[in-house]
């Protein structure tokens, strides 16, 4: 029976295991591969990046369970994103040579690419941000069940965007904010990092400091730009996307074990994309 | 990072100097909607009427210029800045309040929201957007202030290719020229160090900007583009086994210089105000 396991009995446990209904989304499907594809072994990974599809088949696993799409598609019409540009057209990307060898790859592999985005993100506890609040070792003194506010020992916004960047070994933090202001309690978000979320945050009593993934920067970012020249002593510090959602692949992976025994089931990181040169 | 630069003063001190035999009254008359009159008529492009991006987003469109700013984007720390140099009608790039629509039903109930509002009235400012128009032109008024900031102004053999052919170098140096040339803290790379450059291509915010233009170069240079599209994708192409590479600016460090054109620009055709460019400043830095 275990070497029967296709991906698409993956699938269905996922669905069955989400903690309540599935519902159907556009994200959240078999991007690459077939369905009745045996399964070998399960990786779960931020992007199907080229390096982890590699490490994938060098590791013997054909399935993989990703938050992003291997060709870069979320699409633009992100709600709330007052972004400009629509879809890229088919046509465009499969002229493109790296969509080319991508797609080469996939195919002489046979794997199975599964995107799990808008579901993981409508579960009740949020996996991305627990797992982040556990990377950035919080989840003990996080001050709420989801790890939303965390206190911190009084500290300065620049010594607290020096730790975060050694705890997480990045290199591409971007921080907003007067260096010295002092922190004592942060909130800590995920990913994409639109208006709406800083405004609620910016709710909760005392927060000093806000962590996020990505703000778009003619909207979260001037509005807390904004907030500072107004008189607030606050300080925003940028992870980027993938190192605010990695740790939360992690979490997908131990999921997924729950329920998953037949195949080995990994994580693997896709791994912070930028280097930064040395400060003037 | 608040005081302006000795540069900056001097055009200020040079754009007031009175054309003779125009009178002070004749001066305190000018309106921000005569002033968005003057710059329809000399842009050089039709007027979108259209348009919902160059418009007038804060304050009176009939109150009198005493000063214009030209920046990047109307930040609140800008707005004082313009206030403070006795400049009420600011010229701003990018959206005033956090959308590119600028839409504000949604923020009504919002303090920080109130508070600008509040300090452009309370100034009589007047906030006024410059981007689809400016960009427009012939040549691109933003890319033309880009290119002078870099230094390439004579490396776009061909505007229309949207690439610079520089002398060979490598991505580490590029990546240095940038941070130095602009100013940015917040430069972020993708690429072999050691790759070797010669031929830079503009990028864009989208996914579909940098998928047509990186077969034509050895590395972008992008001003902000989506990490979980643009910044996969560079990623995937140099795992591919592509020569290639990236160097990623914040928005504000690849368009400002552009503002500082238009101020230069504007001063050709208003004369009875002072025109300065204030610098909106990278919005991001990082720990040493």
């Amino acid at each position: 029976m275990p070497d029967q396991l296709t991906a698409q009995q993956v699938v269905e446990r996922i669905q069955k295991n989400i903690g309540g209904p599935w519902k159907a989304s556009p994200a959240d499907t078999v991007v690459t591969g077939t369905p009745q594809t045996r399964v070998t072994g399960i990786v779960t990974t931020f992007a199907p990046s080229f390096d982890v599809l590699r490490k994938a088949v060098a590791g013997g696993r054909n399935m993989i369970v990703s938050r992003e799409h291997p060709y870069w598609e979320r699409g633009m019409s992100v709600a709330g994103y007052s972004g400009a540009g629509g879809r890229v057209k088919l046509q465009d990307l499969e002229r493109d040579p790296t969509w080319q060898a991508k797609r080469d790859f996939i195919e002489k592999n046979q794997l199975v690419i599964f995107r799990l985005y808008d579901n993981w993100n409508a579960r009740k506890a949020d996996a991305q941000l627990a797992g982040l609040v556990k990377a950035l070792g919080w989840d003990k003194q996080a001050s709420t069940a989801g790890g939303q506010f965390v206190s911190v020992k009084p500290t300065t916004l620049e010594q607290l965007a020096r730790s975060v960047r050694d705890q997480l070994k990045i290199r591409g933090i971007r921080v907003i904010g007067k260096p010295g202001t002092l922190v004592t309690k942060v909130a800590v978000s995920h990913g994409f990092f639109l208006v709406p979320q800083l405004q609620n945050l910016l709710k909760e009593q005392g927060v000093d400091a806000v962590i996020c993934g990505e703000p778009v920067e003619w909207e979260a970012g001037p509005y807390f730009n904004d907030l500072v020249a107004a008189g607030e002593k606050k300080g925003m510090i940028v992870l980027g996307q993938e190192a605010s959602e990695e740790p939360g692949s992690n979490e997908m992976a131990i999921w997924l074990k729950s329920f998953v025994s037949e195949v080995p089931v990994e994580f693997i990181s896709t791994g912070e994309p930028f280097w930064v040169p040395k400060k003037v | 990072m608040t005081s302006y630069s000795r540069r900056d003063f001097a055009k200020v001190a040079g754009a007031t100097l009175f054309v003779p035999g125009v009178l002070p009254a004749a001066r305190s008359a000018l309106t921000a909607s005569q002033i968005v009159e003057r710059i329809k008529k000399n842009v050089g492009v039709p007027w979108n009427e259209k348009t919902y991006r160059d418009t007038f987003k804060v304050g009176n469109p009939e109150v009198t210029v005493k000063g214009i700013a030209s920046t990047f984007m109307s930040t609140l720390d800008v707005l004082q800045r313009a206030n403070a140099a006795g400049l009420n009608m600011v010229v701003t790039h990018e959206p005033t309040f956090w959308s590119d629509e600028d839409a504000q039903a949604n923020l009504a109930g919002d303090p920080l929201y109130k508070a600008k509002v509040a300090f452009v009235e309370k100034n009589n400012m007047i906030v006024w957007r410059f981007h689809d128009h400016w960009h427009a032109r012939k040549p691109d008024g933003i890319f033309e202030g880009w290119n002078k900031a870099l230094g390439w102004e004579k490396n776009m053999p061909n505007p229309e290719d949207r690439f610079w052919v520089i002398p060979e170098t490598t991505l580490q140096a590029v990546a240095d020229h940038v941070r130095n040339s602009l100013k940015s803290d917040s430069v972020r790379v993708m690429g072999d160090p050691a790759l070797r450059v010669t031929r830079v291509g503009r990028g864009g915010h989208n996914l579909g900007n940098n998928l047509a233009m990186m077969p034509r170069v050895d590395i972008l240079l992008v001003s902000e583009a989506r990490e979980w599209d643009s910044i996969e994708f560079v990623r995937d192409t140099i795992l591919s086994g592509q020569k290639k590479g990236m160097v990623l600016i914040s928005h504000e460090a690849g368009e400002e210089a552009g503002m500082d054109e238009c101020a230069k620009w504007m001063r050709t055709f208003v004369s009875e105000v002072p025109i300065q460019f204030i610098d909106s400043h990278d919005p991001f830095w990082r720990p040493s």
